[in-house]
């Protein structure tokens, strides 16, 4: 009975080192993703009394956070007519995370800055 | 990797090497009547065959071939004295005492202490919940253990230092300090409480039906019991990440009296704030409390004791008005421009005289002084708030236990307070309770007004309580009764209840079957619910009408068992109403009292329309050990409940809900009621602690807990208002959520739980003895196989509503950084003198 609780101690212990090295995967599926640019989308059309362009922003794989929200937001904030969509959208299309905006370029000129798929 | 399996390996050696000797152990000879050891006897293993001599202390060393009972024989040169022991731990020291403690003459050995009822209470030792795994360091947090009984974390959107019982509002409880009051029980950090854990010496949950000592509760009471004795000074302190805490007492007065004073500083804006893990503009809680105990024994018969209770709490954020170039890294643009400064505490002092004339009468007599506060300031949009609130009262208390005769043993005890309720301020509030999702910055028709508050209101308020225990052989009979008054409002309430018991003696070690019922109240004394200027001065104190039936079966000495069914009935309940209102009454914008001091149709914004119930069972399966001994403990307690509320206020369907209505409309509705009953926020139908603790030898010791439990209901988002307003301080168009206000709806309020809850902790105490005292290193790991629990969903207003907002709000038990996960933990020390 003594052994078998030692084990047991030994055991959590053991996984109590183990966990730390557990990977995780924040990635957003691509139907989400594909969804959350389409609301996105949705709502800048219907504020600009246009309707989404076309062809429209297809997502392929799953996507880092950043990149998506990044992509989201510019369509959000972008300047009426919405014909085409921010050229940042392009990081969707990136297997690495979107570096850091550098201070000297303004996120609303990025935004208005766009790319006919 | 590799780094860690050595690790591990290395740990698995250490503790694989503790069997391979004999159990050694420390003894000590005692004589409790000489109060010191027994200097050069011999002390003879009569198994062993073995005999040692102990030191000038009474110490000797001794070895045993395994774990087990021993008979020590005792050697003295006016004869032997045989005892047995039992030996259950490698190292560990055995006291053997020689006599017993004989009370001094002309001592009163009083048998009228106020025995505890067995319905709906649990009770736990402070030695078995102080170094309990999950509790970050905090004894108090060890309740959540105990059947019926969750606190929801701070960070999960539960309310700050909330205890949910039997899926009761936390607000309902009533939570004491050797029966003084205090305003909450824990910090702003929802894990540390406003008692020093060394202060301690028990804590009582009554979940249901309690005794009619107890007052102002229709959820349930906890009742901290504080040290009762100091025999020699001692300290402590202790770090950890969160917060510093110390504590001092000693004997005074040649042990005729004795102080205990602790105290704790918080500085999670110091440690985790400074991690850069929380986003600018945010400091986190910064608080401290004290707890300051003096007794003094003037007699056997008379003794006073003073008790002083304070803490503070306060949070600030400060979100910012500049705009960021990245909008990702800005968790705070929503609420741009917002600030939000918040503060509570309170101050509670107690003189205490305590009379003892015999043996069967024990008398104590307490005066009250408790200054509870509460400071707002918030701007958020159209949310203004500024305000400070007090409600201060000075009272006096008697309570008596009086042995009547064999067979009767009555509690007795009256109150009166002189109260004040004392506002400076204005406060916000929402046109529309039944709105679930108001928007800050809707410009137009604002779903927020600005409402002054202040107000000086003095009233008395007066209770009186008396509970007769019969006992005809195992049979007991506890009827008992209470009334409370309140002087502004001149209501009183009377709340009978009673319990009936009966105890099987020849059943395992003792089988008690137990039911009980009573009327409870409770009046928010400290809100402004029933304030003459901001709300319904005819608030009527809220009703619960509880049931309770059970068993309790103590198996062995060791083993028990408890299982209750529990029934809870509400009435009255105090809901926000838009819709009743008085015929006539003082104009409430102040600004208006000398044009127009009476206006019509006056809001009384509250009412007492709501009413709810719950039902449910509790398990509770306990393995105790003695105190101070080496042996394991723990405990399973499993609960099954559901909680319903219905606050029977008119519910505008559709475009009613957008509609201005007439007075004569809103008279109307506040007649007619549609609204449906509907699971309760804080319902939880599975509740589940498993708790296993063991101190190993004077060395180590370790503990597990592993809890499960149901989410809490939430509404679920099932849109957006499609972005029509913005934030006018960084023009950020805000996405207000849409919720479904069709009661028939599988999307209605309350209708959606997350995944169920549930993680392991562990903890491991390293203890370092010293001539002086002792060093206890601690660590802790919460969440060990990093469950991803979810507490709600959370709606990001920059954002449209789509497949990924709202989003799931995770725990704060697991870590994530750099791509890994890894589980919360925390590491402490301890130092003892």
């Amino acid at each position: 009975m003594f052994l078998f609780k030692k084990v047991l101690f030994f055991l959590l212990i053991f996984l109590g080192f183990l966990i730390n090295c557990v990977p995780v995967d924040d990635k957003i599926s691509k139907e989400d993703a594909q969804s959350q640019i389409y609301f996105a989308a949705d709502f800048k059309a219907k504020k600009c009394g246009t309707s989404i362009p076309t062809p429209p922003l297809l997502v392929f794989t799953d996507q880092i956070q950043r990149n998506l929200d990044l992509c989201t937001i510019a369509i959000t904030r972008s300047d009426c007519p919405f014909a085409e969509y921010p050229i940042i959208c392009l990081g969707i299309y990136s297997p690495d995370a979107v570096p850091s905006i550098p201070w000297y370029i303004s996120f609303k000129e990025l935004s208005n800055r766009r790319i006919k798929f | 990797m590799k780094k860690y399996l050595i690790q591990s390996l290395l740990v698995f050696c250490f503790f694989t090497t503790l069997d391979l000797f004999a159990v050694s152990f420390k003894g000590r000879i005692f004589s409790r009547t000489k109060n010191k050891g027994e200097a050069a006897v011999t002390v003879f293993i009569f198994e062993t065959k073995k005999g040692y001599t102990t030191d000038e202390e009474g110490f000797f060393e001794a070895e045993v071939p395994t774990f087990g009972e021993y008979t020590f024989r005792i050697l003295r040169a006016t004869g032997m004295q045989e005892l047995k022991k039992t030996v259950s731990a490698d190292g560990e020291s055995l006291t053997l005492f020689t006599d017993k403690v004989q009370a001094p003459k002309g001592a009163i050995q009083v048998d009228g202490q106020k025995e505890k009822t067995i319905l709906s209470r649990y009770k736990v030792r402070y030695d078995e919940i102080k170094r309990m795994p999950g509790t970050l360091g905090e004894a108090l947090n060890a309740i959540q253990t105990l059947p019926g009984i969750f606190a929801p974390p701070f960070f999960g959107g539960g309310q700050p230092g909330g205890i949910v019982i039997r899926g009761n509002n936390p607000n309902t409880n009533t939570i004491l300090y050797d029966d003084l009051p205090i305003l909450y029980a824990y910090h702003f950090d929802a894990i540390n409480s406003v008692i020093h854990n060394d202060l301690i010496k028990t804590i009582d949950v009554y979940t249901g039906a309690y005794p009619a000592n107890y007052a102002n509760a229709t959820g349930g009471v906890i009742e901290i019991e504080s040290t009762d004795s100091v025999k020699k000074a001692t300290g402590s302190s202790s770090i950890s990440l969160l917060l510093g805490q110390a504590m001092y007492q000693t004997p005074l007065f040649n042990g005729k009296g004795y102080m205990a004073a602790g105290g704790k500083v918080g500085y999670l804006d110091k440690t985790i704030g400074a991690t850069g893990l929380i986003p600018d503009g945010i400091r986190l809680p910064q608080y401290n409390s004290s707890n300051v105990k003096f007794v003094y024994n003037f007699t056997p018969q008379h003794a006073i004791s003073f008790t002083s209770l304070t803490a503070n709490d306060n949070f600030v954020l400060n979100a910012s008005t500049k705009k960021g170039n990245d909008p990702t890294k800005e968790p705070l643009e929503a609420i741009a421009g917002a600030s939000v400064s918040a503060g509570q505490g309170f101050r509670t002092m107690g003189l205490r005289y305590i009379w003892t004339p015999g043996s069967k009468f024990n008398n104590r007599l307490t005066l009250i002084n408790y200054d509870p506060f509460n400071k707002t300031n918030v701007k958020i949009g159209s949310i203004e708030a500024d305000f400070i609130a007090r409600a201060p009262y000075t009272g006096v208390r008697q309570d008596l236990n009086w042995d009547a005769t064999d067979f009767l043993k009555i509690d007795f005890g009256t109150e009166v307070r002189a109260f004040s309720y004392n506002v400076s301020g204005y406060t916000v509030s929402q046109k529309d309770p039944n709105n679930l999702s108001p928007n800050p910055y809707k410009t137009d028709n604002p779903d927020f007004e600005k409402r002054e508050i202040t107000q000086r209101t003095q009233f008395g308020y007066g209770n009186a309580y008396s509970s007769w225990h019969f006992k005809f052989g195992n049979l007991k009979i506890e009827p008992g009764a209470r009334y409370d008054y309140i002087g502004s409002s001149k209501q009183g309430v009377f709340g009978p209840r009673g319990l009936v018991s009966y105890r099987f003696d020849n059943i395992g070690k003792g089988m008690t079957l137990f039911s009980g019922a009573g009327d409870y109240f409770r009046f928010p004394f400290f809100s402004q619910q029933p304030s003459l200027e901001s709300g319904n001065p005819d608030i009527k104190f809220e009703k619960a009408r509880k049931y309770g039936v059970g068993i309790d079966q103590q198996i062995t000495e060791e083993y028990s068992i408890k299982g209750e069914v529990f029934k809870q009935e509400f009435s009255n309940l105090i809901v926000s109403d838009p819709y009743i209102t008085e015929p006539y009454g003082l104009n409430p914008d102040k600004t208006q009292l000398l044009n127009k001091p009476i206006v019509t149709n006056r809001a009384l914004n509250y009412s007492n329309k709501g009413d709810g119930w719950s039902h449910g069972y509790e398990l509770y399966i306990k393995k105790s050990n003695r105190p101070g001994s080496r042996d394991w403990f723990g405990w399973i307690s499993y609960t099954w409940s559901q909680s319903y509320r219905n606050n029977n206020v008119f519910v505008p369907l559709g475009d009613d809900s957008s509609k201005l209505i007439t007075a004569t409309e809103a008279r109307v509705r506040s007649q007619y009621n549609n609204s449906k009953e509907l699971i309760y926020e804080f319902d939880t139908t599975h509740l589940l602690s498993v708790v296993y603790g063991w101190r190993i030898n004077e060395q180590y010791q370790i503990g597990g807990r592993w809890f499960y439990r149901s989410a809490f209901p939430y509404t679920p988002v099932i849109g957006d208002d499609g972005g029509q307003y913005t934030n006018s301080v960084n023009g950020i168009t805000i996405f207000n959520p849409k919720y479904s206000d069709n009661p028939y709806s599988g999307d209605y309020q309350n209708s959606r739980r997350a995944k169920p809850y549930h993680r392991l902790d562990f903890r491991f105490d390293k203890f370092l003895n010293y001539e002086w005292g002792y060093m206890n290193l601690y660590f802790e790991v919460l969440n060990l196989y990093m469950r991803e629990n979810i507490l709600t969903e959370n709606f990001d207003s920059t954002k449209p509503f789509s497949g990924t907002n709202p989003s799931p709000q995770g725990d704060f038990f697991l870590l994530r950084n750099g791509g890994y996960k890894s589980p919360f933990f925390n590491i402490g020390l301890e130092v003892r003198f």
